[in-house]
């Protein structure tokens, strides 16, 4: 950051200098693997969509496709040249850059910004918005859960050894959904979080000391309930709301789409629907935070949401 | 297809491997070595051939060589070796026949000791001993010959291998004096030889007490060789300047490089970040004389070294009064070096007082106060303030009417009673006191009136000494003075009476540490800027840069070493949004960089060097003794 020459607000070399930071190089790579596997994987999903409207077999299931070759040497001596490129690549990147190193550690200075690794931004992204024992514990913890309950919720035979986008619709929407979310939320924590965390354009100077006016408030602020107020009677608004949230919401949709409740059952479809409306809940407090500067939407003594 | 893939991707994977060894060997190092041993090669080879020309054009030893060809041809002859054949043979034998008189003579002669023995003994016991005695005599008598059998010998011995080496004294002669001729080539040639075999090396000092291992000398190979000093050599190949008492006294092997000059004594790879100057390298290598700030590290003082750079710093430190406003541990505070004010209505103009607070420099070019950054409403506060805090009762002569018929006899009165030697006016006379040229503008008749007579009574360390004047010569004086008026000041008008101006003079006064250097009514001053204790190792996001981080028209950078500088050099680089309180001292670069050094070595923590490097003068009785012995 000190190679520049003079302090542009925003200019392009502000941009690729942070976006040439060999902290950022798996970044890049995640995007450029991020677009190209999407790509690939509705390129034959739709492919084979139009396969099925025209009543072929699917791609995978063509004749020459079905043919089975021995595991060696067909397939281990491609992992063999995979394995020698990747260890090419990583010696090519290891000599000509740079461990990024910064000064002896000093256990009483903290480096500023002082960010996770790579993998761990999206999470480090949602303290942000989140108390941290919710950001860091019971989400992650969902997060985790969720995806482990995937098997026992989605029992869709369709897609089953194929690329298919019309039979599975509502899972692949999902899925993307949750995913993009979480390699936006890793390439903000990136590229635009700079110094204290705080926001920065993409080409906009890393200042150190960029003044960012903390004016977030409560709920209850919102709706000019006095803070005084005992707790319990103070967040009843918030409580209700939450509780609307996720009780409200699940009747309309079942009211709105029968077929889809019945498909489910009433266990499936209520565990389906309390896991979207959790991985909505990031996204929501996200614009609530953009939009009215909300900070927390429940403040009680011991945690706050 | 599969395998043309393989091969491709072996092929690449030895190529990335190579360029990963080649990329570890390929360091700056070897460069500068390499052209380094070059250097060297093509100068030992300059004074090789100066060698040569010499011994050329010497005729004497044109001479010597025919002759030792001469003596060499004549002593290869086979005549002279059959005789020199002979000679050994002779010497030979006659090395053998001394050998075997010596032994004989030496055997007698114990057996004459263990016959003393039965003598003594026989005498002891009472015994006959005639027999004894007899054989006694008898072996004296033969070890006399033989002990001069062996001598004569021996000479003869002598006189042969004399009369030898007599045979090739000659050559000997020609080839000793043929020799010391051509020695000095000799050596040249083998130490050209060398350097050319001198493989490339990392040239390191390992010092575990200091925890540092300096690789300086790796690129710098001629910092601790004499016959670099030449400035025709590039500056990384110079020898060390002073390398008698920078390299030898400090010897190198002990100190490395890093303990004095920093930087990172480890990297080889390119000079700026074996330098250190490249981002997150804590300790720069200091430029220059700034390397004078390592000295106090081990010297506790550095009044008796050669660190006439840090001294300079030091002097201008103290005659700028830093310490009165910044705190260093183990440095004693500043003390009031400025006049008092408490007295300051009865001297002080107040529109004089407004355009001196604003630039002293404006009145007075070699004042010693700084200029503070201060708008002219800060100013008129100031004055306000502190004119109106302070007594106007001082003197004990009021009401001094001036005549300006004197002023003529005053004028004398100024060079006669030596008033010049001090005080210049208008840039004629002694630089001392102030120039008096514009006085009349700054104070009164009644005020000067009184100092003259006695100064010590308004500011009690003043240097300005009583002169004893008579009531006339003073008011000569003062009338003389009163006609140096300053045209042209620019005029304020300053109301005492304003309290709200008088409340925000407090603040400022307060703020800008006034009374650190003067005696101000209600003020106390003392050391409340910044400290600057470890200021050489603080954290870079301790300073406060305000928001000139980089600015590099302005020599701004955000770097603890541009802060410093600046800070001392022009504070109010930083002042672009918030207003910094550093008053300017108008410092040179020089005199900053010198400034800088003195900082740099007073406020580094030093306990990291270990107690045999720490500098013990001798006590002064040794010393004596040393110089007595001397004698």
């Amino acid at each position: 950051m000190d190679e520049i020459s003079a302090v542009h607000m925003y200019s392009l070399e502000n941009f690729l200098d942070i976006l040439t930071l060999p902290d950022n190089i798996p970044i890049i790579l995640l995007i450029t693997m991020l677009i190209s596997y999407t790509w690939i994987g509705f390129y034959k999903a739709f492919n084979n969509d139009k396969r099925i409207a025209n009543g072929q077999p699917v791609w995978e299931g063509e004749p020459y496709n079905q043919e089975k070759v021995h595991t060696w040497p067909n397939l281990l001596n491609i992992e063999f040249i995979v394995a020698i490129l990747v260890m090419a690549g990583l010696t090519l990147w290891s000599t000509f850059l740079n461990a990024p190193l910064e000064e002896p550690a000093n256990p009483s200075v903290t480096p500023n910004p002082s960010k996770a690794p790579w993998y761990f931004l999206g999470l480090q992204e949602m303290l942000v918005y989140f108390d941290p024992w919710i950001a860091g514990v019971i989400l992650p913890s969902i997060i985790i859960t969720g995806l482990v309950a995937i098997p026992y919720i989605d029992t869709n035979p369709k897609g089953n050894g194929y690329y298919c986008w019309k039979d599975r619709k509502f899972a692949i929407s999902v899925f993307m959904f949750g995913w993009l979310l979480w390699v936006a939320l890793i390439i903000l924590g990136t590229f635009l979080r700079g110094p204290g965390w705080n926001f920065f354009m993409f080409g906009e100077y890393w200042d150190a000391h960029k003044v960012v006016p903390l004016v977030n408030i409560n709920f209850y602020e919102l709706l000019n309930i006095d803070p005084k107020t005992p707790w319990f009677i103070r967040e009843i608004p918030a409580v209700a709301l939450t509780l609307a949230y996720f009780s409200i919401i699940p009747f309309v949709v079942a009211k709105l789409n029968k077929k889809f409740f019945d498909d489910l059952g009433l266990v499936r479809y209520s565990v389906t629907i309390i896991l979207l409306l959790l991985l909505a809940s990031l996204p929501i407090k996200m614009v609530l935070r953009l939009t009215l500067n909300l900070k927390y939407l429940i403040v009680t003594p011991w945690f706050n949401i | 297809m599969r395998f043309r893939l393989f091969v491709i991707s072996s092929i690449l994977l030895f190529i990335t491997a190579v360029l990963a060894v080649w990329k570890d060997f390929d360091k700056d190092w070897r460069r500068y070595q390499a052209e380094f041993n070059q250097v060297e090669a093509s100068k030992t080879q300059d004074e090789i051939d100066a060698v040569k020309k010499s011994i050329e054009n010497d005729p004497e030893l044109k001479k010597l060589g025919s002759d030792l060809k001469s003596i060499e041809e004549k002593l290869a002859t086979s005549d002279s070796k059959a005789k020199k054949i002979e000679f050994e043979a002779k010497i030979k034998k006659l090395k053998y026949d001394t050998y075997i008189a010596e032994r004989n003579a030496k055997n007698t002669k114990s057996t004459i000791g263990a016959l003393d023995y039965q003598l003594s003994r026989g005498a002891a016991q009472g015994s006959s001993t005639e027999s004894v005695q007899a054989e006694k005599v008898k072996l004296t008598a033969e070890w006399e010959k033989q002990v001069e059998e062996a001598t004569k010998i021996k000479g003869l011995l002598t006189s042969t291998e004399q009369e030898y080496k007599d045979m090739s004294k000659e050559y000997l002669d020609v080839k000793s004096k043929y020799d010391t001729k051509i020695i000095n080539l000799d050596v040249l040639e083998k130490k050209l030889a060398a350097v050319k075999a001198r493989p490339l090396d990392i040239q390191q000092v390992v010092l575990p007490k200091l925890n540092t291992v300096d690789r300086c000398m790796s690129c710098h190979m001629a910092a601790n060789k004499d016959g670099f000093e030449d400035k025709k050599y590039k500056k990384v190949f110079q020898t060390h300047p002073n390398k008698e008492l920078y390299l030898v006294k400090h010897n190198v092997r002990d100190f490395g490089c890093v303990s004095c000059h920093q930087g990172q004594g480890l990297a080889t790879t390119k000079p700026d970040v074996a330098h250190g100057w490249v981002n997150f390298w804590d300790k720069p290598m200091f430029q220059g004389k700034q390397v004078q700030a390592s000295c106090i590290k081990c010297h506790k003082t550095t009044d008796d070294i050669p660190a006439e750079f840090f001294n300079q710093g030091k002097d201008l430190v103290t005659a700028s009064n830093c310490f009165a406003c910044h705190k260093v541990e183990g440095i004693p505070a500043g003390l009031k070096n400025g006049p008092p004010l408490l007295q300051a209505s009865s001297k002080l103009n107040s529109s004089w007082m407004v355009n001196w607070v604003k630039n002293p420099r404006h009145y007075l070019p070699m004042s010693k106060m700084p200029t503070f950054n201060v708008t002219d409403e800060d100013a008129k506060s100031i004055t306000a303030f502190v004119l109106g805090s302070s007594d106007s009762n001082y003197g004990t002569k009021k009401g001094i009417v001036t005549n300006p018929n004197l002023a003529a006899e005053g004028e004398k009165l100024f060079q006669t009673k030596t008033c010049n030697t001090c005080h210049a006016v208008k840039g004629v006379g002694g630089a001392v006191g102030p120039d008096l040229g514009r006085v009349a503008s700054k104070t009164n008749p009644d005020w000067l009136f009184n100092w003259i007579k006695n100064p010590k009574t308004y500011h009690p360390t003043t240097v300005m000494p009583n002169l004893n004047l008579s009531d006339d010569e003073t008011l000569a004086i003062v009338s003389w003075l009163e006609t140096k008026k300053w045209d042209n000041m620019p005029q304020h008008q300053v109301n005492l009476q304003d309290k709200k101006l008088v409340e925000q003079g407090k603040v400022l006064v307060k703020s800008l540490n006034c009374a650190g250097c003067h005696n101000i009514a209600t003020q106390d001053g003392g050391q409340n800027c910044p400290e600057l204790t470890g200021e050489a190792e603080k954290d870079i996001h301790k300073f406060d840069f305000g928001y000139s981080h980089l600015d590099p028209k302005r020599g701004v950078y955000h770097k603890r070493e541009s802060f410093i500088y600046n800070k001392v050099r022009t504070p109010w680089v930083y002042n672009d949004f918030l207003k910094g309180r550093m008053p300017n001292f108008w410092f040179t670069d020089d005199q900053t960089n010198a400034v800088y050094t003195y900082i740099m070595g007073i406020t580094a923590k030093h306990e990291e060097m270990p107690v045999r490097y720490i500098y013990k003068p001798k006590n002064v009785e040794e010393s004596n003794e040393e110089v007595k012995s001397s004698k």
